[in-house]
């Protein structure tokens, strides 16, 4: 065996202790890589089976990919910090070994070599069992999956062979080792050419001795804690690399910790806010074909088929006769027409909002999308009723409903009703002015939910006929299973000669779907959080001892000259604590900062209010000092067995 | 009175066959203000000895009695309290605080007992041993000899009953040697200071008052010099 591979063994037979945390690193940042890849594999094939041949794939592909690809820098970034701080110890510990080497003949070349070949050794043994893992980790959670959605999938394309498979994709997994034996050999050779680099003489000499550039004095530290407080945070700034690798892994985990945190909570948060409160357990939504159409003055209009009350009706009666109830039907057409309104007629509130989404407000009129529905024959009657004007009235919906950009949810009466006609101008262009007289207006209070959630606007107006271009069912089915698979039925069977699409929605199951998936997210998350901040930690554990046993000598002294043993342990724990501060005052701040991107990119789909992820917080701090407390207090407990007199010599070179 | 009282101490390391006797009952006392040098060749117990009136370790029996205190009868803390105000230790390597600077390094015993040092004197000690234009430097600065004065200053600081010193000269030039018995000798003289030397140069042993030869963990000879 060559000799360099011979000094890399006995090294890591030295520090057998290290050895295991590092090799700990190998395994768990393979096994992250292996199974962020083994899933990635999983869900191409998901894709494969749900969109065949659709234009979609490739999109969903690339998301996917891209997430992948995410994950693993920063696994790797991770990783890298870890292990190459674990070379890093390990290199300094010889710096004299490699200085007796250099001086009898040993090549700058050969030096490196010490030090990689020891990463070698470790991919070797690390690499295997993480992939082993990844894969076992895959299938687990594979199968947690399928346990969860299994069922909502089948209910969701019945007769389709829908699970998730567990792959295994030879790509994946060579990616797999190629990434982590490159992570590994990196975290080694960046150290090793530094060691190498020390000239001989100087690795001779400097070895045991350490070099301190200036001294700050921190009375106030001395003054609060005393001599053991001076001496924490002198040795603090001393070895300042040591403790910044330790810091560093303790800021990433805690931001980590918290950024997740608050993607979970506020992922709960979406959860409530889109919560429809209607009382329908069936929804079945059908949308008319449209297409855009260029104008020929650069700019373009929707031109769509209807939906024909005759049609509406037709349907409606087959889905009462079903389930014996009504259906509460609802045909729209928003952004066919538009209204000019004197700024006069504006609520306050409209006109705040206007003002807020930057309109001009000193204006005299105002430009509206409008927005028109009919309801089915019952439900128009009833609303009439509501409003106190008879069939055949064009009825006001005088009610907004918004969320403003701070989340909170924003109601008001849009108009000051009083019987105007609107005047209602054609987007695709013409003169055609259609005169639409309001005999009603119903408010804040009156309007059924099922309107609101139909989508409202400034301008909304229940006319009686209406050829809508989509047109929504809401259905109170005692069975709605049952009435699901009727429903799809009638739609099948319904002839719909202009064509389009539609949708027959479960919507106890669409929830159950939507905890499910959520729950399975969190888990995924709070998994990867976890074998992540393992990492940190067997970075955290093997710095922090082998720092406290590096001064093992200091430490004797101390003694000698009569610092007790409980003296002794106020000084580590204070440099804990330093340590500690220091860490949560870099990462708590950059998980804030994740937890606000992540807020960013949720509130693309719904809005609600920034909050601070207080618990996580609370949570990061806590675990924080508690660890690095248990692991400054364990390595100081075995330092306690030792005889100061042998300690003393031994760091002698006696 | 004496200040130093050995009585019947005996030290053994290692178990079964291997087991060796470091000290074998021995015995003597030292009295205020003497200046004793302990030789033997290696292995013969000077070094047991001397951790032993340290308070550094525990004998196997046998009682030190520093100052009418007997030190084996402490705890833990109280041993380190002990240390820290009774014994003043010099080491052959220094071993100084790589991170106090030299007058920090000095102030230490004082420091580890919650008081601030007296300044007369610190600069009293600074000035004997000659570093007051470098108090402030970190031993990484400091050439052996001058680290070794600023040990012998930490150990002086707290007018301890005893100062040891093992190999204080180990590890210096002939010059530096030279520098570090001088002060050790002028504290002895100026201040009665008792002072126990650890050594294997026959010149330096001489200095002393009195020499106790050791052999295989016992005492060979008792002698006064001159």
């Amino acid at each position: 065996m060559k000799l360099t591979t011979n000094l890399a063994k006995s090294q890591l037979k030295t520090n057998r202790r290290r050895t295991i945390w590092t090799l700990l690193g190998i395994v768990l940042s393979t096994t992250m890589i292996t199974t962020v890849y083994g899933l990635v594999a999983s869900s191409f094939a998901l894709v494969e089976t749900i969109w065949e041949g659709a234009a979609l794939r490739a999109e969903y592909e690339a998301m996917l990919a891209g997430l992948g690809i995410i994950l693993s820098v920063v696994i790797i970034i991770s990783s890298i910090v870890v292990l190459s701080n674990a070379f890093r110890v390990s290199a300094k510990e010889r710096t004299m070994q490699f200085g007796i080497l250099k001086s009898v003949g040993a090549t700058k070349k050969q030096i490196q070599e010490t030090v990689v070949s020891e990463s070698l050794l470790l991919a070797a043994v690390g690499i295997p069992m993480g992939i082993v893992l990844g894969l076992l980790i895959q299938l687990f959670g594979v199968t947690l999956i399928n346990h969860f959605l299994l069922d909502l999938f089948q209910s969701a394309r019945p007769g389709e062979d829908m699970g998730v498979r567990f792959v295994l994709s030879w790509q994946a997994m060579l990616l797999s080792i190629a990434l982590a034996f490159a992570t590994v050999l990196l975290s080694a050779w960046l150290p090793a050419r530094k060691a190498a680099k020390i000239p001989a003489i100087d690795a001779i000499r400097s070895a045991g001795e350490v070099k301190v550039k200036k001294v700050r004095k921190s009375w106030l530290v001395g003054k609060v804690f005393g001599v053991e407080g001076t001496l924490a945070a002198r040795s603090l700034r001393r070895s300042r690399r040591n403790f910044r690798a330790t810091v560093v892994a303790l800021s990433f985990s805690v931001a980590l910790f918290i950024t997740l945190g608050a993607f979970v909570s506020q992922m709960n948060q979406l959860t409530e806010l889109t919560f429809v409160d209607v009382d329908a357990n069936v929804v079945i939504r059908y949308h008319t074909n449209m297409s855009r159409v260029e104008d020929g003055a650069g700019g373009y209009y929707m031109e769509y088929t209807t939906v024909s009350p005759d049609l509406a009706e037709t349907i409606s009666r087959r889905f009462e006769a079903y389930t014996g109830t009504i259906p509460f039907g609802i045909g729209i057409d928003g952004w066919t027409y538009r209204v000019e309104l004197p700024t006069e007629i504006l609520s306050s509130e409209a006109l705040e909002y206007l003002g807020g989404i930057g309109g001009d407000i000193t204006a005299d009129e105002q430009w509206f999308a409008v927005t028109l529905m009919t309801l089915d024959p019952v439900h128009y009657a009833m609303l009439a009723e509501r409003a106190g004007v008879p069939l055949g009235s064009n009825i006001l919906i005088n009610h907004n409903r918004m969320h403003t950009p701070d989340g909170r949810r924003w109601e008001f009466e849009p108009l000051r009703f009083s019987g105007q006609t609107l005047e209602l101008i054609p987007y695709e262009g013409g003169d055609t002015v259609r005169k639409l007289p309001l005999h009603a207006a119903i408010g804040m209070g009156e309007v059924p939910n099922e309107i609101l959630y139909a989508g409202i606007q400034t301008v909304t107006v229940i006319v009686p006929e209406l050829h809508a271009m989509h047109y929504i069912w809401n259905v109170t089915a005692e069975d709605p299973a049952a009435f699901f698979d009727y429903a799809w039925d009638v739609m099948t069977e319904t002839d719909l000669r202009e064509g389009g699409n539609w949708h027959v929605f479960n919507r106890q199951d669409e929830q159950e779907f939507i905890s499910a998936l959520i729950g399975l997210i969190t888990t995924f998350v709070w998994g990867f959080v976890a074998l992540l901040t393992l990492i940190y930690l067997t970075n955290i554990i093997s710095t922090i001892s082998a720092n406290v046993q590096s001064r093992a000598q200091e430490f004797a002294v101390l003694q000698s000259v009569g610092m007790t043993y409980r003296g002794l342990g106020r000084m580590l724990g204070l440099e804990s604590i330093l340590s500690s501060v220091k860490s949560l005052f870099v990462g708590v701040p950059l998980g804030i900062a994740g937890a606000y991107f992540v807020h960013l990119a949720i509130r693309a789909a719904a809005q609600f209010a920034f909050q601070l992820p207080w618990g996580a917080i609370a949570l990061s701090v806590v675990a924080v000092f508690a660890l690095t407390w248990i692991v400054m207090h364990h390595a100081a407990t075995r330092l306690r067995n030792r005889n100061i007199v042998d300690t003393i010599r031994a760091g002698s070179g006696v | 009175m004496a200040i130093l009282q050995v009585e019947n101490l005996t030290k053994t390391y290692g178990k079964g066959d291997t087991i060796v006797t470091a000290l074998d009952d021995v015995s003597f006392s030292v009295e205020k203000g003497e200046f004793v040098a302990i030789v033997g060749a290696s292995g013969s117990g000077k070094s047991t000895l001397m951790h032993l009136i340290g308070g550094v370790d525990r004998p196997d029996a046998g009682r030190v009695v520093v100052d009418g205190n007997e030190i084996y009868q402490s705890n833990e803390s109280e041993l380190a309290i002990f240390r820290r105000r009774n014994i003043g230790i010099v080491y052959q390597f220094y071993n100084l605080i790589p991170t106090l600077t030299a007058e920090e390094n000095i102030m230490l015993p004082c420091l580890l007992d919650n008081r601030k040092a007296d300044p007369a004197k610190l600069n009293t000690i600074l000035d004997t041993i000659g570093l007051s234009d470098r108090a402030e430097h970190l031993p990484s600065e400091l050439s052996g000899g001058q680290q070794q004065r600023v040990s012998i200053g930490r150990a002086l600081i707290n007018d301890p009953a005893i100062i040891l010193a093992d190999e204080p000269t180990g590890n210096l030039d002939s010059k530096a040697s030279r520098e570090v018995m001088d002060l050790l000798k002028l504290s002895n003289k100026r201040y009665n200071q008792t002072l126990l030397v650890i050594t294997h140069d026959e010149k330096i042993a001489l200095e002393a008052d009195r020499i106790i030869t050791l052999s295989d963990g016992q005492i060979l000879r008792d002698e006064a010099v001159r």
